[in-house]
């Protein structure tokens, strides 16, 4: 059609038509260096996994011989012998963990049960009572609690906690005897199942304060100002605003604390009375701990005795973990709520 | 002309010697009453009195306060009192365990404490003769090389966990934690016996 001019779209570099240049690729495809960084660092965060899947791996390799032959009494039964015979020769062994599992759970609830309310409410007290110098003074001296070895506390723990412990675990059985739990058989409170629980709550004191005081101390201001302005007293706001805020934070700690009662070995070895039988009374002198079964028995173990103590690793190990998975749950379950 | 009387600043809200000596008064008696509970029920000693007088310290001002405004400020009371004890609780094995450490461990320290090894003592020798050196220089060692080793690994786990956020950041975050509770020895025990027996 004549008349009708055709239309080229101008650009601005119609003048040079050699070097219109390629439009730059849009890629999701990350640089070289990312590239590098991200395996270094993935390998990394793998090493920890790989290290925990090796302990994992080595324990039931070594305990899976004894967990096949006793099967599920490794757990239910308590008895722990090796019989040789004249040439000093294993002849027969029994290996079950029953007495020592409830002497680990004795200790690390009664460690729970009086440390955590302990330490949750010196937490309320470092958060909303303790004012300027002092609260940095107890701060840095419950932080410097933390971060002493087990080992001192064990040796504490025997030395000056023993005879307190002794006195309150006698005035116990004197007016709560006829629970079966403060009951004993003999007159022996020393070495008890219900001290070791005393020096693991001692034990266990400082992290939980520490970690209930971190979350006390990020309850919003506004909420905590909120109610004082409505009238309410410390204990009416602490209730309305900081333990509903709180609430997972607080379980979250004592379940670690829970987990570390139940994994500590060099205090309870020192402070408790090793003795492998069942013993639900925990103001006796006689009590059981499956880490300090291990480290009690190690020096003098056979190789069929070694693999068993494998096992019992294996079993602490996965109670450690399963703990571990109820506090997360509970953290996720409890969250972060509040008014 | 008016004469401005500028008035003296006043604290009604703060506590009056009055109040004061009331607290004090309270205090001395829930000692007298601790006194005669530790005299005439099973509790004895520093720790059965130590025990009374909290008990009836706290119920004391509960009462006191109870009197004076209503059952809020009462528990309010209560809760404080509480609160004290769990701190005073907490604060006395630190200082029992750091005056423990210090009242039997003063004697042995001495000037060739860091600077003598034990090769030349004995266990009969006096505690002045022989050092730490060599634990010492073993700690440093030890702890030397767990930092090469570990500190990398460590760092290259938070910034996984942080930055890169693959698949298996959660069971990761979840081991970490596990292991930080159960370090108390036993997995790495465990863990030495294998490289021993290798």
């Amino acid at each position: 059609m004549p008349g009708v001019y055709k239309i080229r779209p101008m650009t601005l570099l119609e003048n040079k038509p050699g070097s219109i240049p390629v439009p730059r690729e849009i890629t999701t495809q990350p640089r070289r260096s990312d590239q590098i960084f991200r395996a270094v660092v993935t390998i990394g965060g793998m090493t920890s996994l790989v290290i925990l899947g090796l302990i994992a791996l080595f324990l039931s390799l070594k305990g899976i011989s004894v967990l096949r032959v006793e099967q599920l009494s490794f757990i239910t039964e308590s008895k722990w012998e090796v019989l040789q015979d004249a040439e000093g020769k294993v002849a027969e062994s029994t290996f079950g963990l029953g007495a020592m599992l409830i002497g680990t759970f004795l200790a690390a609830f009664i460690a729970v049960i009086v440390g955590v309310p302990i330490a949750v409410l010196s937490a309320l007290y470092l958060t909303f009572y303790a004012r300027g110098p002092v609260k940095k003074l107890l701060i840095s001296l419950i932080d410097l609690m933390a971060a002493f070895p087990s080992l001192l506390f064990g040796f504490w723990g025997f030395i000056v906690l023993m005879s307190s412990g002794e006195y309150w675990a006698k005035l116990l059985n004197k007016y709560l005897g006829f629970i079966p739990f403060f009951d004993v058989p003999a007159p022996i409170f020393e070495r008890s199942p219900f001290i070791a629980g005393l020096v693991l709550a001692i034990m266990i004191i400082p992290i939980v304060t520490a970690i209930s005081r971190e979350i006390f101390d990020q309850t919003p201001l506004d909420r905590v100002q909120a109610a004082y302005a409505l009238g309410a007293s410390k204990l009416a706001m602490i209730r309305a605003v900081v333990i509903p805020y709180g609430r997972g934070g607080v379980v979250g700690g004592a379940m670690l604390g829970l987990g570390r009662a139940m994994g500590e070995t060099v205090a309870v070895y020192t402070v408790l009375n090793v003795v492998y039988q069942v013993n639900w009374q925990i103001l006796f002198g006689a009590g059981g701990n499956v880490a300090s079964l291990i480290l009690l028995k190690f020096g003098e173990a056979g190789p069929e005795e070694v693999n068993a103590l494998m096992a019992a690793g294996l079993v602490l190990f996965l109670l450690t973990l399963t703990v571990n998975a109820i506090s997360d749950l509970l953290i996720n379950k409890f969250g972060k709520k509040g008014r | 002309m008016t004469q401005t009387t500028i008035p003296s600043p006043q604290k009604p809200w703060g506590t009056s010697i009055a109040q004061r000596l009331t607290t004090a008064a309270i205090l001395a008696l829930a000692g007298v009453l601790a006194g005669a509970a530790t005299e005439f029920t099973g509790l004895s000693g520093k720790l059965g009195f130590a025990a009374a007088y909290f008990f009836f310290a706290s119920l004391l001002i509960f009462v006191q306060q109870l009197r004076l405004r209503d059952l809020a400020a009462a528990k309010d009371s209560l809760l404080s009192s509480f609160a004290f004890l769990a701190i005073t609780m907490t604060l006395i094995p630190i200082v029992s365990i750091v005056s423990t450490v210090f009242l039997k461990g003063y004697k042995g320290i001495h000037f060739g404490m860091f600077t003598n090894d034990m090769t030349q003592a004995s266990v009969n020798d006096p505690v002045t003769s022989g050092g730490l050196l060599h634990a010492l220089v073993g700690t440093i060692l030890m702890v030397g090389g767990a930092l090469i080793v570990s500190f990398p690994i460590g760092l290259l786990t938070a910034l996984y966990l942080t930055e890169i956020r693959g698949k298996l950041a959660h069971p990761i975050k979840f081991l970490v934690q596990a292991m930080v509770v159960c370090h108390q020895s036993l997995p790495d025990y465990l863990f030495f016996r294998f490289w021993l027996s290798q």
